[in-house]
């Protein structure tokens, strides 16, 4: 046998030994040895040894190395043993549990709904493709003192446009919103449609189910919306004919898909050519008229164009073009992107008013709160729970936990009562989103098939989970098991005082909220007590919109009505009186100051008009017909009186027409707008000849459904085609408190559930609070403590806790009702009356959840408390 | 599923193991491997494809005696089992029958 003069490399052997399969191990390196020697005996000892590396290199196989992953995995067990674990905690922990997941699952269904309502209003208008390219011209004006901010151009401004601003791709001018009788085969409806020119189609972009948009190019052709076709025609309205406001003959030229219910057109069922609009006045008059500013102008910028540099090049169009009149207003022109259309419309003193957006941002915050309330419970108990839980941990770290399957336990575990809470709020969202649609006015559905809404839940249930669970499961889980199983382990202050903290802040929040609410109610109540002015019970109007009802003669027609005996007084004027009234700056009268141009509302009228309606006389006389200036006679309110100055009764104020009207009586100040803003100026003046309103008040002890009835057939005798469609002032009236009262239902209803949050957690807090005491209550009992020294004892802690977040949401509350109030011009004084009423009646509601555990505790025998270990 | 063809590489493979016998075990076989083609081919690979064909089941091994040279260390020793013989066999003819109708080959070869 030779001399050995070299070994294998050790490193490339340890190598091998690493990472070969065990059994593979004497077998490979026995082959690579002889390998090795083999070589020696050939070549130089180097090249031995590297080819020893290449062997060894080539050993690294799937077949020959180890495989690494050397224990079986059990984390499909461990999970199901989590949630089985998990769901044992649940039943074992009834209370708690129903607690948490009855907490939270309203705090989420609130957070949903009310998400729901804030996308559904951002989203606005956002269905149309050209949403980010779509403005409307709106101008800035101004009357002496007040500056009104309209959405209103004359025609000739669209030609204008088009010819002169580069930056619009598409301009279009259409009339407002207009109320149409559509007759198909002698049955007339109401609805309502635009006159629009032929671009409004591509602006907009028109869905056309069937038939073409092009037919806005013609004069009697029509588009219906989808819906209103299936209603009125039927399928297969296109061809079909229609009468038009019993006046013309129109052909259904195309259907268009239904303009989407968060969107500007929600309401418009038909689209009528403005060539149309045109043919029906004098054309020529219309088409070059730039005073009369009765129209909207939209357009569509060009792609890349910026809304300021437009904005420059209309900002004073309408000045250079009108007469001295149109110029004494000073319009200066903007654009209204289309994203502000529906939040920031309206204007005051050339600023956008924010109260829309400001509402829905409340709202929005509202349901976050309540959210984070109903979060707060969650993390409360879980967190004093903990305490008890901690001997858990001990044990279960003995017999062999690691921290990690721990953390997952406890992690799980609240995974598992969000998920349920989240499955039971999706239902309460299901059941209650009709409803909340009534309250709203809106159509919203819950968009499952929308990616940001599925995220969003899933984000939120990850981590509300995780916020909940965290506490226990990284704080607890880090235990040592030898101090937790011997009792010498206590949870300190700084677990105790945040839970504190956050009861403190969700009785804030919610008595913020109790107290807003009533602060919104008393509002109401306070604009509801407002003297009106003018009878509301038992007077309904009728609206004249065919001009064969408005040419008959109002004489034969009253007597004919008053013939019922149904009708006590009737009469007729051109806007109802619930309704909005023109105005004029421009009338004068002897010592009027010349630079002043205040701006007084008009309405004209038949001379039953103010007795019909029951008007107040506070100087003067009523219309009458045995006087036959009266026909030039003029009634004025308080304030328009003021304006005219001191005896205005017999003053004669000159109108821009060159008629000449005397003032006979000045009535009561009237509420004709909101009643939450100050009212203006107004006056009434004589005049039968136009389209209006017919006025009925019934006689005493009538029967309203007779009445109706027979003035229904009294107007059939006089225009066949003529819808009856009336309304009660009473009715029309309440109208104006919709919206403050739709905020003051959701107001109530997200406040009560808040207190009922923060009460049921108060309730959980309380029991958990005197099952820790048991031993010492029954001790203190044993010493002689009466029933209430312990309920006293158990309830102090609470009422501290409740005392601080009334210091703190009182002046709060008061700071954001008072803010809340100032969008309001007639609002009611914050008085201190509600806040105490509030304050007593949050203390009380509070006690009464307290109590309950802490009497149960407090006059349990002491015997079964302290024998029970 | 187990593979059940025969490669290419894999039947050379097994040819030496059979014309190897008793001393066929992956050192010597690569070591023959390279003197009956050139080409010279690692341990390792040669021993995957030992290893790969003793799971189609045409090879079994079983652990043969220890040398000096190999540090006293045993060698596994392979040999053909009759499934083995047959696939060898098969693909022979397989072969032999592809070659027979090749017309160009057909009058040379002498099968």
């Amino acid at each position: 046998m030779k001399q050995r003069t070299s070994i294998p490399p050790l490193h490339a052997q340890r190598l091998l030994k690493r990472l070969l399969r065990n059994e593979l191990a004497e077998e490979v390196l026995g082959d690579l040895e002889e390998k090795f020697y083999e070589s020696c005996e050939t070549q130089s000892s180097f090249r031995a040894k590297l080819n020893y590396w290449y062997q060894v290199m080539n050993y690294l196989r799937p077949f020959a190395i180890k495989r690494f992953k050397t224990s079986p995995s059990n984390s499909g067990d461990m999970l199901q043993s989590y949630l089985k674990i998990g769901w044992r905690n649940l039943f074992r922990n009834s209370t708690y549990s129903i607690i948490n997941i009855t907490g939270l699952a309203l705090g989420m269904a609130v957070a949903l709904l009310i998400g729901l309502w804030v996308y559904d209003e951002l989203s606005f208008n956002t269905s149309f493709k050209n949403y980010n390219r779509i403005a409307a011209v709106y101008h800035h004006i101004e009357f002496g003192e007040d500056k009104f901010t309209i959405g209103d151009v004359p025609v000739p401004m669209g030609q204008e446009l088009r010819e002169t601003v580069a930056e619009f791709e598409e301009t279009v001018i259409t009339t407002w919103p207009k109320e149409q009788i559509v007759d198909f085969e002698d049955t007339p409806t109401t609805i309502t449609g635009l006159f629009v020119e032929p671009a409004f189609a591509t602006i907009f972009s028109l869905e056309m189910n069937a038939g073409s948009a092009a037919a806005l190019k013609e004069i009697h052709a029509v588009l219906l919306s989808q819906s209103t076709a299936e209603k009125i025609i039927g399928p297969d309205a296109v061809g079909k004919t229609i009468r038009l406001n019993n006046h013309d003959n129109v052909v259904v030229a195309g259907v268009y898909k239904d303009f989407p219910n968060n969107s500007e057109f929600a309401n418009i069922q038909i689209l009528l050519p403005f060539n149309y609009y045109t043919a029906m006045g004098d054309p020529a008059q219309q088409v070059t008229n730039w005073e009369d500013l009765n129209f909207q102008c939209f357009v569509l910028l060009n792609e890349n164009t910026s809304l300021a540099s437009a904005d420059l090049k209309i900002k004073s169009l309408l000045i250079s073009k009108g007469s001295d009149d149109l110029k004494a207003i000073k319009p200066e022109g903007l654009l209204l992107p289309m994203a502000r259309w529906h939040l920031y419309n309206e204007f005051k003193n050339r600023v956008p008013i924010e109260t829309k957006a400001n509402l829905i941002w409340m709202f929005g915050s509202v349901g976050v709160f309540v959210l984070l309330l109903a979060c707060i419970n969650f993390m409360n108990l879980s967190t004093a729970r903990s305490e008890r839980r901690a001997r858990e941990v001990g044990v279960r770290k003995v017999m062999g936990s690691v921290r990690s399957q721990l953390i997952n336990q406890f992690l799980s575990e609240s995974l598992l009562v969000v998920v349920a809470a989240f499955v039971i709020s999706m239902l309460l969202v299901w059941i209650s989103l009709p409803w909340f649609n009534t309250l709203t006015v809106k159509q919203i559905s819950i968009p499952w098939n929308n990616f940001y809404f599925l995220s969003a839940t899933f984000l939120f249930i990850i981590t509300t989970s995780l916020l909940a669970g965290s506490y226990p499961a990284f704080y607890l889980s880090g235990f040592n098991p030898i101090k937790v199983l011997k009792g010498t382990f206590k949870v300190g202050k700084w677990v105790k005082r945040p839970r504190q903290m956050l009861v403190v802040f969700q009785f804030t929040v919610s008595v913020i909220l109790v107290l807003c609410t009533g602060v919104v109610f008393q509002q109401i109540q306070h604009a509801k007590n407002r003297p009106v002015g003018f009878l509301r019970q038992g007077v309904f109007f009728v609206a004249v919109r065919t001009q064969d009802l408005s040419l008959a003669n109002y004489n034969s027609l009253r007597a004919d009505v008053l013939a019922t005996g149904y009708i006590q007084n009737m009469s007729k004027s051109f806007f109802p009186i619930t309704g909005s009234m023109s105005a004029d700056a421009s009338i004068t009268w002897d010592g009027k100051d010349p630079a002043s141009r205040p701006l007084i509302a008009l309405n004209s009228c038949s001379h039953d008009f103010p007795s019909t309606n029951g008007f107040e006389f506070v100087a003067g006389r009523d219309f009458s017909r045995a006087y036959s200036t009266d026909s030039a006679a003029l009634i004025v309110n308080e304030m328009a009186a003021k304006i005219f100055g001191d005896d205005v009764i017999g003053k004669k104020i000159k109108f821009a027409s060159g008629i000449e009207r005397e003032i006979i009586g000045v009535i009561k100040d009237q509420i004709r707008w909101s009643p939450f803003t100050n009212q203006s100026a107004h006056m009434y003046f004589v005049k039968y000849e136009e389209y209006g309103f017919l006025t009925f008040r019934l006689a005493e002890g009538a029967s309203t459904q007779a009445a109706l009835a027979s003035i229904k057939g009294i107007i059939k005798k006089y225009d066949q085609a003529a819808p009856f469609e009336y309304k009660f002032v009473d009715e029309d009236y309440n109208r104006l408190f919709n919206h403050e009262e739709r905020i003051g239902k959701l107001a109530t209803i997200f406040a009560s559930l808040a207190i009922i949050i923060s009460g049921i957690g108060l309730l959980g807090l309380s029991a958990f609070a005197a099952s820790q005491r048991t031993k010492e209550i029954g001790i203190r009992k044993v010493l002689g403590a009466s029933v209430f020294q312990v309920w006293k004892l158990l309830s102090q802690d609470f009422l501290k806790l409740i005392l601080i977040a009334l210091l703190v949401a009182l002046p709060l509350g008061y700071y954001l009702a008072h803010n809340w109030l100032t969008q309001y011009e007639y609002r009611t004084n914050l008085s201190w009356g509600l806040f105490a009423v509030v304050g007593i009646a949050a203390v009380g509601l509070m006690l009464i959840s307290i109590s309950h555990q802490s009497l149960k505790a407090a006059s349990s025998n002491p015997v079964d408390s302290l024998r029970s270990e | 599923m187990i593979e059940t063809r025969l490669g290419e590489f894999e039947e050379v493979i097994l040819l030496l193991v059979g014309i190897l016998g008793e001393g066929a075990y992956a050192y010597r076989i690569a070591e023959e491997f390279k003197s009956q083609t050139g080409r010279s081919i690692s341990i390792g690979a040669t021993h995957s494809t030992l290893d790969r064909l003793e799971g189609k089941g045409f090879l079994k091994s079983e652990m043969g005696s220890a040398t000096a040279e190999r540090g006293g260390r045993r060698k596994r020793i392979f040999s053909i089992t009759a499934l083995g013989k047959r696939v060898l066999k098969e693909s022979r003819d397989f072969k032999v029958s592809l070659w027979e109708q090749y017309p160009a080959f057909k009058v040379n070869i002498g099968y």
